[in-house]
């Protein structure tokens, strides 16, 4: 060796924990941090794929606590020979109202005459319906009419909305039409009954998780079923129900003891929503055994280091270093190494949530946000592995 | 730095100590600047006074003072604080890591007081004739390369008082006498004082004292 590279390598910084580990296997420590990483990484996106489930499944809910469902009367033989009635009667939803599982009742008022819309060139038939103001799940500032008034304010199902964006338009070749685009247009509409006529524009000015139906201010369903085929009585074809758990078996019972649908595999979707958040209850406790293993790992080895080295810490205490100073420079070092772990963590969930949140807003499933916890786990686990390591090592040091 | 020794006795050594020897149990007052030669033949605790001196050992009956202030319950902060300004030593048992190089177990002792830019080393380690030897493991130099690694070590710092605890035992006199000379160099530029033990009278410096333990 030259002089010179001599020289060189003696600028050389000595680092106390480098000498701790020279010699030594850092296997073990390897495994820690990657455990670290891991579990930190999946305690962080379960955190934040429970709160987009919940973002998803129960953003109508959220606020009450209460669930809905939207029941109509099966249609069996009877109805269809006019025996019976699709519409429910007074005595039935009176019969509803009294369940103590069933905390509210909302009839779904119908439409009695044809309605034919017109849109883009394109001519279809539609349906609405009316319920009470506070079982609507959307902004309901612009669902108003007077009488005069020619635009309609409608309230449309997001699944009609998800059904345009993914199953008709591209199979007619066209481009998805993003909510802001809808809310825009104006559909001619054409109501007619006995040749009677009323021509109206309507206009969406929501969306609805909870009501798979067109819902119109109850006002103008009256005016136009009285107009139009001179009821005064109108109908109620369907029911929303308010409940406090949509799987109740009692609940479940007395709907197929009196032949209600529910709609929109409600039903189902609760019971995948209970399994979906048992799975990530279960990642959960996966990436939490993982920590606890991850972190009991760590420990064990930097008590290992402490005591395969305790000639090394003699020797550095008796040249001088004292044990607050080794300790600072350990915990200093293993910092830095969460530091490192936090700063692959954060870009890496970051990343991923992106992703899986640009796919929700394409399927029209909303835009969750990105939690602060998500970002104050990983930063937490390393703290608490930080002070677990800090009262360790002083302990041995000392 | 004035250091007192009050009727030191080391616990193990308590019902074998010399009456005739200047140290245990006597009073002895080391001032600063001075350079002491302590003669000690083999077992009579040479090693255990460098180590009480050291705030190595603390299982003695009497009472050490430094600086005026009795160490008996001194926290090990308030010795690294006098190990790293104070107080440098060489042991007898060198205390080398072995897995190092040379020039690493001399950084360990110099990054921790800044006592010399790396030129100052080289100049140092050319003058003990070990600069050859910086960049090779602790373990495969011979006992007097590595007795003058820890020879240079030890001046690393700024000090009040160098131990000394049989340094040149395995030196021939030519190396014996590069590492006085840089010795004496050191202790004059810090103003210190030296305490060197040895199993048999020597001149390797102008004792101000000479202090028998038996």
């Amino acid at each position: 060796m030259t002089t010179l590279k001599r020289l060189e390598w003696l600028s050389m910084k000595v680092n106390i924990v480098n000498i701790l580990l020279q010699g030594k296997s850092k296997l073990g420590l390897l495994i820690a941090g990657f455990g670290i990483l891991l579990s930190s990484f999946l305690i962080a996106s379960v955190y934040q794929l429970f709160n987009d489930v919940s973002f998803i499944l129960d953003k109508s809910e959220k606020e009450e606590g209460y669930q809905y469902l939207q029941i109509s009367k099966e249609v069996g033989v009877s109805t269809s020979l006019g025996l019976s009635s699709p519409d429910f009667s007074v005595n039935e939803i009176a019969s509803l109202k009294k369940q103590n599982f069933i905390e509210d009742v909302a009839e779904l008022w119908s439409n009695d005459f044809r309605v034919y819309g017109r849109f883009g060139g394109n001519g279809f038939d539609m349906f609405f319906t009316s319920v009470k103001p506070d079982f609507i799940d959307a902004d309901t500032d612009n669902f108003k009419w007077e009488i005069g008034q020619v635009e309609i304010p409608v309230i449309i199902s997001n699944q009609f909305l998800t059904l345009l964006n993914h199953a008709v338009l591209p199979s007619q070749g066209r481009s998805p039409i993003p909510k802001i685009a809808i809310k825009q247009a104006t559909v001619d509409l054409q109501l007619t009954k006995d040749g009677k006529r009323l021509r109206f524009k309507a206009r969406v000015v929501g969306f609805s998780d909870r009501i798979s139906s067109v819902l119109v201010p109850r006002n103008f369903l009256d005016y136009a079923n009285n107009e139009l085929s001179g009821n005064t009585q109108t109908r109620v074809s369907m029911v929303v129900l308010k409940v406090k758990d949509s799987g109740d078996k009692t609940l479940r019972k007395y709907l197929d003891r009196n032949d209600y649908d529910v709609n929109g595999e409600q039903l189902v979707v609760q019971k995948s929503k209970t399994v979906l958040k048992i799975t990530l209850g279960v990642v959960f406790v996966f990436g939490f055994v993982i920590l606890i293993l991850s972190m009991a790992l760590s420990l064990s080895q930097i008590k290992g280091l402490i005591y395969q080295n305790k000639d090394r810490i003699r020797m550095l205490i008796l040249l001088g270093y004292s044990p607050a100073g080794i300790i600072k420079s350990l915990l200093v070092s293993i910092a830095k190494l969460l530091g490192v772990i936090i700063m692959l963590v954060l870009p890496f969930i970051w990343i991923v949530f992106n992703s899986v949140h640009s796919l929700m807003l394409t399927y029209t499933l909303g835009l969750p946000q990105l939690t602060i916890g998500v970002w104050l786990i990983p930063i937490a686990i390393s703290m608490v592995i930080l002070s677990g390591i800090f009262a360790s090592v002083k302990k041995l040091i000392k | 730095m004035d250091i007192y020794l009050k009727n030191i006795a080391p616990n193990p050594l308590i019902g074998s100590l010399s009456i005739v020897g200047e140290v245990w149990k006597k009073e002895l007052h080391l001032k600063p600047e001075n350079y002491i030669h302590i003669l000690a033949p083999s077992g009579s605790g040479k090693s255990t006074l460098m180590g009480i001196l050291y705030g190595i050992r603390n299982d003695f009956k009497g009472e050490l003072i430094i600086q005026g202030e009795s160490v008996k319950n001194s926290s090990q902060e308030d010795w690294s604080k006098l190990r790293s300004s104070q107080i440098a030593i060489v042991f007898q048992d060198l205390q080398l890591l072995d897995e190092l190089t040379a020039i690493e177990n001399i950084q360990i002792k110099n990054q921790l007081t800044n006592a010399y830019t790396k030129d100052e080393i080289v100049k140092m380690a050319k003058s003990l004739d070990v600069y050859e030897l910086l960049d090779k493991k602790v373990a495969l130099l011979s006992r007097g390369e590595k007795q003058r690694i820890a020879i240079l070590r030890s001046l690393c710092m700024q000090f009040s008082w160098l131990l000394l605890d049989e340094p040149f035992s395995a030196l021939d006199e030519v190396n014996t006498q590069k590492a006085i000379a840089l010795i004496k160099t050191v202790v004059t530029e810090n103003n210190a004082g030296l305490i060197l033990s040895n199993l048999y009278s020597d001149n390797y410096f102008d004792y101000t004292k000479k202090v028998r333990m038996a």
